[in-house]
């Protein structure tokens, strides 16, 4: 059953429409900064063997460091849209046509769910990264690596942001846990369809609820919108977010959408 | 619940006027009123256009420099007109060269998550049950054609009547004897002659644009789907955010902003008349997608 809707999930038109706009994006945003900061004449003079110039490289070039750019900030902002598009809204679908009907006499409500869960999240996870690590290799073709400097001052990540420690220390292990976490986000986003699929009976309202809120805690919750996932999803923060509250908020609303589809599921009867 | 049924005997097909009119108004009761998410999401469009206006006009009155020592009189008129901003003012200087206009955002979000949700009701889940009651497709694009537009005016109508009850209430606290002139402080153009009527156009400029991108969403809905649309029409905001474009209509919603980048200041009559524009040849391009649209093949998906 997992393998059949990972499948489902990952061969729809609209996984490839919702990966297209996410690379698209990261494509954009290659041609229009990346590109730019590749023939920057301050290579010129690293290449001239001049002392004292840091110019744009990979880890303030990329996507996920240049939070003041259009295709970066389109990126971020539709990405809570782009995960849910492919794939969250089918338990809606499947309820409203019947489907299920038809799928739980081959299996248990329960292996149903679980298999939905994991391909939702696994689709989520892919649209999220795939242009982030695209976007990456990408500009990585174009600037070498320099290892960051806080004394540069040309480093999206402020001493306030999340782990800024751990980026100008190890900015590897620093892209990794973004790279992770941003996945894990993008899945728990795209689950959290389930939730509006009991609720509502409108697969726009679905799919775009959890967009809404999103955008909602980004824009209206003040101090608090560094917690809301547009900001926690870009590796430089625009507002500040702690660690541990970070983590706790999101594996507590993770265990919210489980416990209401569990609760759901048990009273789940075909009519 | 206004339904689509006939309450009433009568003899044949009732006439197409009859038809129009009673669908018209199934369309704009059951758009807002019978759902209590939109009714619940229009208000909250409402609540952020006033709040918008509310924080443009505490940061303009924070940063209008002072004349004589005291603080410059505001008439009715211009605070009236400052409903024209749509944005959250600010102030641009080196240390704040860019502010992002959240409210704007938020409202324009909450009109397309509204259009978007109501289209996927009518276009898409009972988009044949519809058909059969109406009979015609063209009644039924003209009624969604109205509806749009009577649904963002209604928003823009309130956001209006509060501005104008704020305006009473605030100009009564200005200074007096000491004004100044507040279009070329906001627009950085002269003050045109045409009087009461460039103050309206303003409050029309901002309506227009909202009701022709709503127009747009519609019509796009009916090629790529309502979400993908809705999508579409954000980052068209989001760009307007972040470009000043003459293609970019909704940067012309934030004239504050605006009259910074415009070469020769804002001009609210040609931003109209694009907006018309978009919202005729919308209309145009959505009846005829409409007309071709295979609504039995689409309820087989």
């Amino acid at each position: 059953m997992i393998v059949a809707e990972i499948k489902r999930a990952l061969s729809s038109t609209s996984f490839l429409i919702a990966l297209g706009v996410g690379l698209l994006f990261a494509l954009a945003h290659i041609l229009t900064v990346a590109v730019p900061y590749a023939f920057d004449p301050d290579w010129s003079l690293v290449q001239a063997g001049s002392k004292g110039v840091y110019p744009n490289s990979l880890l303030n070039s990329w996507i996920g460091a240049t939070p003041y750019a259009l295709s970066t900030s389109l990126f971020f902002f539709a990405l809570p849209l782009l995960v849910c598009l492919p794939h969250a809204g089918t338990l809606y679908t499947d309820l409203k046509s019947g489907f299920i009907s038809s799928v739980i006499t081959r299996c248990s409500i329960k292996d149903y769910l679980v298999a939905k869960a994991v391909a939702v999240f696994l689709s989520g996870g892919i649209i999220g990264i795939a242009p982030l690590l695209f976007n990456f290799l990408g500009t990585a073709m174009l600037l070498p690596a320099l290892t960051p400097e806080p004394a540069a001052g040309i480093f999206n990540v402020p001493p306030t942001a999340l782990l800024a420690d751990l980026f100008y220390a190890q900015p590897w292990a620093y892209l990794l846990f973004f790279l992770v976490f941003d996945f894990i986000l993008c899945g728990i986003i795209a689950c959290s369809c389930f939730v509006f699929s009991f609720l509502v009976s409108n697969k726009f309202v679905v799919v775009v609820a959890p967009f809404l809120v999103c955008v909602i805690t980004y824009f209206a919750l003040g101090d608090a919108s560094g917690y809301s996932p547009i900001n926690l999803l870009n590796p430089s923060q625009s507002h500040i977010a702690q660690l541990i509250p970070t983590l706790a908020s999101y594996v507590i609303i993770a265990c919210a959408i489980t416990l209401f589809v569990v609760w759901k599921y048990r009273r789940f009867e075909v009519v | 619940m206004i339904a689509l049924t006939n309450n009433r005997p009568h003899s044949g097909p009732l006439p197409q006027g009859s038809v129009f009119l009673r669908f018209l108004r199934y369309e704009l009761v059951s758009g807002i009123l019978f759902s209590r998410g939109r009714l619940a999401l229009s208000v909250l469009v409402i609540v952020l256009l006033c709040g918008g206006f509310m924080l443009s006009y505490s940061s303009l009155v924070g940063g209008l420099p002072e004349l004589s020592g005291k603080k410059p009189l505001v008439d009715f008129a211009m605070v009236f007109g400052f409903l024209l901003t749509g944005s959250d003012f600010y102030s641009m200087d080196g240390s704040t060269p860019f502010v992002i206009p959240a409210v704007w955002i938020l409202a324009q979000t909450a009109i397309a998550f509204l259009i978007g949700s109501r289209v996927n009701d009518t276009l898409e889940d009972q988009a044949l049950q519809t058909l059969t009651r109406v009979q015609s497709r063209d009644t039924w694009w003209i009624a969604q054609c109205i509806w749009v537009f009577i649904m963002v005016a209604i928003f823009y109508i309130a956001a209006a009547l509060f501005a104008v009850l704020l305006a009473f209430i605030l100009t009564a606290q200005a200074t007096p004897g000491i004004e100044l002139d507040l279009w070329s402080y906001l627009t950085s153009s002269p003050r045109p002659e045409g009087g009461m009527f460039d103050f309206a156009s303003l409050f029309i400029a901002p309506f227009l644009l909202s009701a022709a991108l709503s127009m747009l969403q519609v019509s796009l809905s009916l090629v790529i789907g309502p979400i993908p649309a809705f999508l579409a029409i954000l980052c068209y905001d989001i760009a307007s955010v972040y470009l000043n474009l003459p293609f970019l209509i909704g940067d012309d919603a934030m004239i504050a902003r605006s009259s910074f980048a415009h070469v020769g200041g804002y001009n609210p009559l040609l931003t109209m008349l694009i907006a018309l524009l978009v919202f005729v040849a919308s209309a145009i391009l959505g009846r005829t997608l409409l007309l071709k649209k295979d609504l039995a093949g689409k309820k087989g998906e």
